[in-house]
């Protein structure tokens, strides 16, 4: 466990150097977060280490239960952290008393998943907007009304809803609620936990576009996680792919989509589905490149987490965990945690072990 | 599976014929069945502020020659409704007085009693753990202690006062109110929209008292409603036992004591303040439940 950890301290998301790179608004350092199940102990987050600039989105990917809204929470101090730091513009929120963190939330606000889950049911749309700048005493009475129906207007909220409730919302609407809320405090950093899984395809694309207005307009910070990678690709900066809780490649968004390395990212991305004659050859690829299932966090791989699923596994993969390594093109951003990402981009790499070799139709 | 479902509505086959009762009645009610017991709440609150508007005769005028009237016969002073007593005071009159104390009595106790339960409730179910095995552990000792014991304890130490009832019926009723509220309060801590408090900053009274509080609101009004009649129910108990309120004051139950030893002479002394105590405890029943039932969809 350990050595995965510092191993994963390496890998730093989108950054060659951490200490040459300017110092981003929010800097993760080998955030390892555990929980303890009726299993065992599993480690949801294994030593992920990454960093936002203002006016940046990462991107973050990777499958349902491989630790993405884990390290979020973890980022918020929502759950405690076994091992790692969480700076916000240079204040280590794990160093900080509950009433110190408290008053430094204004300055990270998070985007949930479940629009309506996240409102508080009996409250109005305009006291659920309103009730950061209450918390934090921020403005008065007036100030705050006025930045509420700012907030309103920003997130695209009709005056007329003002007063109305969470149910009697649509799930678009109540999203908006949700990142008007997040955005009220005028945040650093804004954590978007998967903000459009929960919603209609045509709703999707609106909501993002308000994100990434609100990102341009407000110089946010945004970490912007979602197992959809359309709308990563349409919104991010810098992406990271997360599987198994460790970081396994990460590099600017045109690297990691254009030229992908690892081999579980080159499995997302070709498995997504398009409307063009390669398409089934392509998901044919997919399938041979991301096999089975997720394995469980309660018994993770040895070596490499991913080579119970990956067609490229040798003896190597699961008697060594691979270190992260650069991968040496123009800007230096883009990181790999793969034995044999050189041969498998070369077109060298071991041939598929037969055991793996896919029984498609 | 059918403990899964059963779990999620709070309704399944595994409850009590007493629930079934109630349902039934609350069927009888109809849609609109339900404004008849209000409208008997508001007589009995328009009593309890203005009786005299209710009441035909001084509930205190005492008149030998019309003892023990029976219901419906007239004295001098004119009809008697519900008969005389012992000092031929009218019956109907004295009831009517009585509705004040014993509203007082039955509601300042609940709320106490709500008001502690509530909290306890609350931080129990926020903070589970240790404060809340602390909680629930007195709750269940003090369910556990039989409290008109205790009643009479403190009757014979400090003799009779309506204060003890104030300390005592809230004993009785906190335990239950903590009860549901926690377990109301564990549900919801696990909502987003808890989480969602937290990371927007909000500290944990704020948490308590703006987000949990009122969403377990309706359902500590439906509660007290319901209680306020089992309280009337034990306040008329120990004052029947002498422990409670006492002469000249009066309520229902102190009248139900009053008449015990004419029983056999005079039914209705005793009879009839004990048929509308058990129709305001019915109706206060009737009506918490009834709303438990409406709101129960709506959460």
């Amino acid at each position: 466990m350990s050595e995965t950890a510092v191993a994963g301290a390496t890998l730093e998301a989108g950054s060659a150097d951490a200490a040459a790179s300017p110092r981003g608004v929010l800097e993760v350092n080998d955030v390892v977060v555990q929980f303890d199940t009726d299993g065992g102990r599993i480690t949801a987050v294994d030593g992920v280490s990454m960093h936002l600039a203002t006016g940046e989105t990462l991107g973050l990917v990777g499958e349902s239960g491989c630790g993405k809204s884990t390290l979020a929470r973890a980022i918020m101090q929502l759950v405690p952290m076994q091992q790692g730091s969480v700076r916000l513009e240079d204040t280590d929120l794990g160093t900080l008393s509950r009433r110190e963190l408290r008053r430094m939330r204004h300055r990270i606000q998070m985007v949930f998943q479940d629009p309506r889950g996240s409102l508080d049911p009996r409250m109005s749309v305009s006291s659920l907007i309103g009730e950061p700048l209450r918390v934090h005493g921020i403005g008065d009475r007036a100030g705050r009304a006025r930045s509420v129906a700012e907030a309103m207007e920003l997130v695209g909220l009709p005056e007329a809803v003002a007063d109305r409730l969470p149910s009697e919302l649509s799930g678009g609407q109540q999203q908006r609620v949700g990142i008007a809320r997040s955005i009220v405090t005028a945040p650093a950093v804004l954590v978007c936990d998967e903000p459009v899984s929960a919603l209609d395809v045509s709703i999707q694309a609106q909501i993002i576009n308000v994100l990434d207005e609100l990102r341009d307009e407000l110089d946010l910070a945004m970490l912007f996680i979602a197992h959809d990678l359309s709308v990563v690709r349409h919104l991010s900066d810098r992406v990271a792919v997360m599987y198994l809780g460790q970081i396994v490649e990460t590099g600017t968004a045109s690297e990691v989509f254009t030229e992908p390395r690892h081999p579980y990212t080159q499995g997302l991305i070709t498995s997504v589905p398009r409307a063009d004659a390669e398409s089934a050859a392509r998901l044919q690829t997919a399938r041979r490149l991301v096999l089975g299932e997720l394995p469980s966090l309660l018994d993770p791989p040895s070596g490499c987490r991913y080579r119970t699923r990956c067609p490229y596994a040798t003896d190597e993969c699961a008697a060594t965990e691979p270190p992260p390594e650069a991968v040496d093109h123009a800007g230096g951003l883009h990181w790999v945690r793969c034995h044999h990402w050189r041969g498998i981009a070369a077109g060298s790499a071991p041939q598929p072990s037969s055991n793996s070799q896919e029984q498609a139709p | 599976m059918s403990i899964v479902v059963a779990k999620r509505t709070g309704e399944g086959p595994a409850r009590a014929p007493e629930h079934r009762v109630w349902g039934r009645l609350i069927k009888m009610l109809g849609s609109r069945g339900w404004i008849l017991l209000v409208l008997f709440l508001l007589l009995l609150v328009a009593a309890s502020i203005v009786p005299d508007v209710f009441a035909p005769h001084d509930h205190d005028a005492q008149n030998l020659r019309s003892r023990l009237l029976g219901p419906g016969e007239s004295s001098p002073e004119g009809l008697h409704l519900l008969g005389t007593d012992t000092l031929g005071r009218d019956l109907f009159s004295r009831m009517v007085v009585g509705t004040r104390l014993t509203m007082f009595i039955a509601v300042t106790a609940t709320l106490i009693g709500a008001g502690i339960g509530v909290l306890f409730g609350l931080l129990g179910g926020y903070f589970g753990g240790r404060i809340d095995r602390l909680l629930m552990r007195l709750g269940e000792a003090q369910t556990a202690m039989p409290m008109f014991l205790v009643a009479i304890l403190l009757l014979s130490l400090l003799g009779p006062n309506v204060g003890i009832l104030l300390v005592v019926l809230p004993c009785l009723v906190w335990p239950i109110f903590a009860r549901v509220v926690r377990a109301e309060a564990l549900r919801l801590r696990e909502e987003t929209f808890i989480e969602a408090s937290v990371a927007t900053g909000c500290s944990t009274s704020t948490i308590l008292g703006r987000h949990l509080l009122p969403n377990v609101a309706p359902r500590i009004l439906v509660l007290c409603v319901i209680e306020i009649g089992h309280v009337m129910l034990s306040e008329a108990g120990l004052s029947f036992l002498g422990v409670g309120v006492q002469p000249p004051d009066t309520t229902w139950g102190l009248l139900i004591s009053e008449g015990r030893p004419l029983l056999a002479v005079a039914w209705w002394l005793t009879i009839l303040p004990g048929v509308l105590l058990g129709i305001s405890v019915l109706v206060l029943n009737l009506l918490g439940r009834y709303w438990e039932a409406r709101s129960g969809a709506a959460g």
